[in-house]
């Protein structure tokens, strides 16, 4: 009777370790992001998107790239930032995964990149172009943001995580909750999404 | 019946083949192929409990290093003992740390609950220690950004760890394969009860599968650095490696005894057999991983 609970509790246990393992890789970067959705005249013009990094992250980029030291990023900074620890993301649509009424929208650019150090924090600040006109009839927009590697972990903001600006001329929904139509690390994960939708008021 | 049932699921726990967490920072390594979210086997609450826990635990460890350099006291060193030992705990749940080749390498050999403690602690002592060599190397010897130099480390050592894995596994397929072959007599593979030379062996073996630096350490004493406290940092990689120690052991200390409690089911006529089995399926598991992690590092 012992040696079978002994039994149990070893393949149990073995299998437990094996169980979150068919995978590559573990999450080493954690983001808090907030998301703002930005409206033109015509409708949605794109996405704001602010990730604040955890500390250990901010201090790797700001040894390698505050060159001076001085705790802040001057623009030459930002630039090297960009070219060496951001423009790498854009074969992974730069972490932004958009569906117009279901349909993906492919991110081939971002605008606006702006990184800043204030206190040790690090912040990554950019503009997702995605223009989607304004109808009478609903429009649906899912933006989820994750690594699919999962090298990185992103988070919403506990406060304000989506803001909308310019969006006084439509109704405007929007809900965050992990997205069940996808997966991310192998099916462990479903990724936490924004849920927008939006129609020109009646 | 039974013992056939036993040996079924140490076989198919073995032939899980689990990968190893390796890949690189996306921010700051380009990767040459894009990688596809894939569909969904199963989903996993737990597993998003422990990223969230990890994320948490992370932040008081930095929230702490910072007290302690604020306040010069002894008290948040204390607290950081604890965190950075219950994230390498956690951390070390999760997939890589070569908990599934040092599983199957335990299974492969005539291991002792002291080996499968032994072997596990060394991993994780072996991943934690090469980051601070790397870090510390890379910084006040090379005197590179370590930022990007890690990336060029980290590939090199995946490809030296993977290969030795591989070749590992093809050495124990061997062995064991060998000895179904009815003019060679077959003696227990590895055994390392009371031997020198084979705790020796471990002692090599755990080196093969620890070498890669582990990134959470590597952060984490990065992150000391940046404020002058080495000590501090080295300190904390000491009891990160420690809890990761603790899972890995977990996992080999359940693979001998989990071993050993199979084997009592079967006679001693049929121990050998089973045992050669399971260390064919052992090597030829530990080949594959080999081989795979490495397709995918040179990829």
């Amino acid at each position: 009777m012992v040696h079978r609970k002994c039994l149990n509790i070893s393949v149990l246990s073995i299998i437990l370790s094996l169980w979150v393992v068919p995978a590559g890789s573990h999450p080493h970067v954690f983001i808090v992001q907030r998301l703002e959705a930005v409206f033109d005249d015509q409708g949605l013009a794109g996405i704001r998107v602010r990730w604040k990094f955890d500390d250990m992250f901010a201090s790797m980029i700001a040894e390698d790239h505050d060159r001076n030291q001085n705790g802040r990023l001057e623009e030459s900074e930002v630039k090297k930032i960009k070219e060496n620890a951001f423009d790498y993301i854009s074969k992974f649509n730069y972490f932004v995964f958009i569906k117009i009424d279901d349909t993906p929208f492919q991110v081939k650019y971002t605008t606006d990149f702006h990184a800043v150090l204030k206190d040790n924090r690090l912040e990554y600040l950019f503009f997702v172009p995605c223009h989607v006109r304004a109808i009478h009839d609903v429009k649906k927009i899912t933006v989820a943001t994750y690594d699919p590697s999962y090298y990185s972990a992103i988070f919403f903001a506990k406060n304000s995580p989506v803001t909308l600006s310019g969006a006084e001329g439509y109704e405007v929904n929007t809900a965050i909750r992990e997205d069940p139509s996808t997966t991310i690390y192998y099916g462990m994960i479903h990724p936490w999404t924004l849920f927008l939708e939006f129609c020109l008021k009646p | 019946m039974k013992k056939y049932i036993f040996a079924l699921i140490l076989i198919v726990v073995t032939c899980q083949c689990p990968s190893l967490a390796f890949s690189h920072n996306p921010f700051t390594a380009e990767r040459k192929t894009c990688q596809q979210a894939p569909t969904a086997p199963f989903e996993s609450r737990f597993f998003a409990k422990l990223i969230l826990w990890q994320h948490q635990l992370k932040q008081k460890i930095s929230e702490l290093i910072q007290e302690s350099r604020t306040t010069g006291s002894i008290k948040p060193l204390m607290l950081l003992m604890v965190s950075a030992f219950a994230y390498g705990v956690i951390h070390a749940a999760g997939p890589g740390h070569g908990k599934a080749v040092g599983m199957s390498f335990i299974l492969s050999r005539n291991a002792s609950i002291g080996s499968g403690l032994m072997f596990g602690t060394l991993i994780a002592f072996f991943h934690g220690f090469s980051g601070i060599i790397c870090v510390l190397g890379l910084r006040y010897v090379l005197q590179k950004g370590v930022f990007g130099t890690l990336g060029t480390i980290s590939e090199t050592t995946q490809i030296v760890s993977f290969s030795l894995i591989a070749l590992l596994g093809l050495f124990i397929l061997l062995k064991n394969g060998y000895g179904f072959f009815p003019k060679h007599e077959f003696k227990p593979n590895f055994s390392d009860k009371n031997s020198k030379a084979s705790k020796k062996g471990l002692f090599i073996w755990a080196l093969t599968v620890g070498l890669v630096p582990c990134p959470g350490v590597v952060m984490v004493l990065l992150f000391c650095l940046s404020m002058d406290m080495m000590a501090v940092g080295i300190y904390s990689a000491a009891f990160i490696s420690l809890g990761m120690a603790a899972t890995i052991s977990f996992v080999t200390i359940s693979t001998v005894i989990g071993k050993g409690i199979c084997l009592i089911h079967f006679s001693a006529k049929h121990t050998g057999f089973v045992e050669r089995i399971m260390g064919v399926v052992s090597g030829l598991a530990i080949t594959i991983l080999g081989v795979l992690f490495l397709a995918t590092t040179i990829r």
